[in-house]
């Protein structure tokens, strides 16, 4: 029903309703573009969108969008590198921290060592390197208490690295300033003593002699630090070249041993006589492996010993005695 | 007596409201699986209607049949993007046709309206029929397309295509009261429109 309208809009509006007829022609191929184009569009484009794959997963919640069952290539690339990465770094690290309680007859103890290598090797200033191997130095000493409240041998891998941190320590705190030369060498001292009493210790409890030549060396150092301290007159340069010496004539005596197995291997039968630094015999009759020379002091500093067994009381060039041919 | 025929006539346009509509729904429901029986009965039944509208504003045959056919085109392109109709096809084809007539318009601005010029302007080429009508109607036509863009689709609707307030109201998506207020002012302006155009043409006469 329409609304009563106004006489000459209702006559105006009349003209417009009178549409002219529209042509068949065009109505009819008007009609047949619109069905081809359906009809296009009906091949092209399949009935369902969700088959197609297209934006199918836009209404999906963000869980389905993460946790997909079909994961790229790169994405499974990529995640199996990171657990790689994080199984051998982590991994590691645990293995690692775990080693640090690890005892020298532990299978896990070459592990402490070699990260204590890294250690010092990542570890820039000189001071704190020689913190780093106080510290490592520490550790030794309680390795060799663990040994001992255990009646167990010590290796012949501990003492060598023993023998080694002392020397490297020793070297690297003979550079240092007076005072701070002076405080770290009692503590580089004490130590020593304490290893050596440990040793002692060791030696009594297992019976083991192969921890003498260790034991030597470390009276030896005792006795050179006693007696700079006791020498003013000492200046940096005597300490370092008297601390060098031992260290040659340390290596000279080791080169010597070998050299002496060497030569009675042929004669052995099998394997008897091993070497001394695997069972810790000494081969020299006195039982201690003093078979080394003794230190060439040639500017004539010398200190003995009476009490250390096996090493001689007078030494050829004068380095051992008493102390009391110091000048 | 009266009011039992008003209420008659109203039950019957409703029904017939509702006929529609079910059968608007299932050709909509085809369409939207690209059946072609449907897409060609949607076509048939609404593409003569639409060709009236667009020929009432545009007054050209040809540009009435570029309305038709880009009315439909757009109509399967949101059929294709999932994005068409769900309901009142119809409503949703005026709708395209009529924003296809505005934008028609406001590339082509409409020219002031004053019927003495407009007259003066030579149609050539187009057929007698087509020429005549163009030059009769082109007073309300003119008058018509000075009006706002709802306005005119409201008067249109209503007064050349016999359209009830619902169906307007759902091409226009406005709520029947706006569209009756729609109405009442598009005649005020249109009136007035025309009016006004008689008196130039009377000054000028």
């Amino acid at each position: 029903m329409i609304d009563p309208l106004d006489p000459k809009l209702a006559k105006e509006f009349d003209k417009l309703r009178s549409v002219p007829n529209r042509d068949d022609e065009k109505a009819i191929k008007g009609r047949a573009i619109f069905l081809a184009e359906s009809h296009r569009i009906q091949q092209t484009v399949s009935n369902s969108e969700m088959l197609r794959h297209k934006g199918w997963n836009h209404n999906k919640s963000w869980t389905t969008r993460i946790f997909r069952k079909e994961t790229s290539p790169m994405f499974t690339t990529l995640v199996s590198a990171f657990l790689t990465i994080v199984l051998i770094l982590g991994g590691s690290g645990v293995t690692v921290a775990a080693a640090q309680s690890s005892n020298s007859d532990d299978f896990l103890y070459p592990l402490k060592l070699f990260s204590e290598d890294i250690r010092l090797d990542l570890t820039g200033p000189s001071t704190e390197t020689l913190q780093l191997e106080m510290e490592f130095l520490k550790r030794r000493s309680l390795e060799l208490q663990d040994l001992v409240s255990q009646d167990k041998v010590a290796s012949t891998g501990l003492t060598n690295r023993i023998q080694n941190e002392i020397n490297s320590v020793l070297q690297a705190a003979v550079g240092l300033d007076l005072v701070e030369r002076e405080q770290i060498l009692q503590q580089i001292r004490t130590q020593m003593q304490l290893q050596e009493q440990l040793l002692q210790k060791l030696q009594d409890g297992t019976g083991a002699t192969n921890t003498s030549q260790l034991r030597t060396m470390l009276q030896d150092r005792i006795r050179l630090l006693d007696y700079a301290n006791e020498d003013p007159l000492m200046t940096q340069d005597q300490l370092q070249q008297k601390i060098q010496d031992q260290i040659r004539e340390q290596t000279q005596l080791k080169e010597q041993e070998q050299l002496q197995n060497r030569t009675q291997q042929p004669s052995d039968t099998g394997n008897s006589q091993p070497n001394q630094y695997q069972t810790g015999q000494p081969e020299n009759p006195n039982g201690n492996g003093s078979t080394q020379v003794a230190p060439d002091l040639s500017d004539g500093y010398g200190y003995g010993q009476t009490d250390t067994p096996g090493w001689p009381t007078e030494q050829p060039n004068g380095w051992g005695g008493s102390g009391k041919n110091r000048p | 007596m009266l009011l039992l025929s008003v209420l008659k006539s109203r039950f019957k346009r409703h029904n017939i409201y509702e006929m529609n509509k079910t059968e608007e729904q299932k050709l909509l429901e085809g369409a939207r699986d690209f059946d072609n029986a449907a897409l060609a009965q949607i076509y048939d039944r609404y593409s003569p209607g639409l060709y009236q509208y667009a020929m009432r504003l545009l007054g050209e045959t040809q540009i009435s049949e570029d309305c038709v056919a880009e009315t439909f085109s757009r109509f399967l392109n949101a059929l294709q993007q999932k994005s068409g109709p769900r309901e009142h096809l119809q409503a949703y084809l005026y709708r395209i046709a009529h924003n296809w007539i505005t934008d028609h318009y406001r590339k082509a601005p409409i020219p002031p309206l004053d019927i003495d010029e407009q007259r003066v302007v030579d149609p050539g080429g187009l057929p007698h029929e087509e020429l005549e009508y163009k030059t009769l109607t082109q007073d309300i036509r003119m008058a018509i397309l000075q009006l706002t863009p709802e306005q005119r689709q409201v008067i249109v609707l209503r007064y050349l295509q016999d359209w009830d307030y619902q169906e307007i109201a759902n091409v226009l998506i406005k709520t029947v009261g706006a569209i009756k207020a729609l109405q009442h002012r598009g005649l005020e302006n249109l009136k007035n429109l025309l009016e006004s155009s008689e008196i130039n043409i009377g000054g000028k006469a």
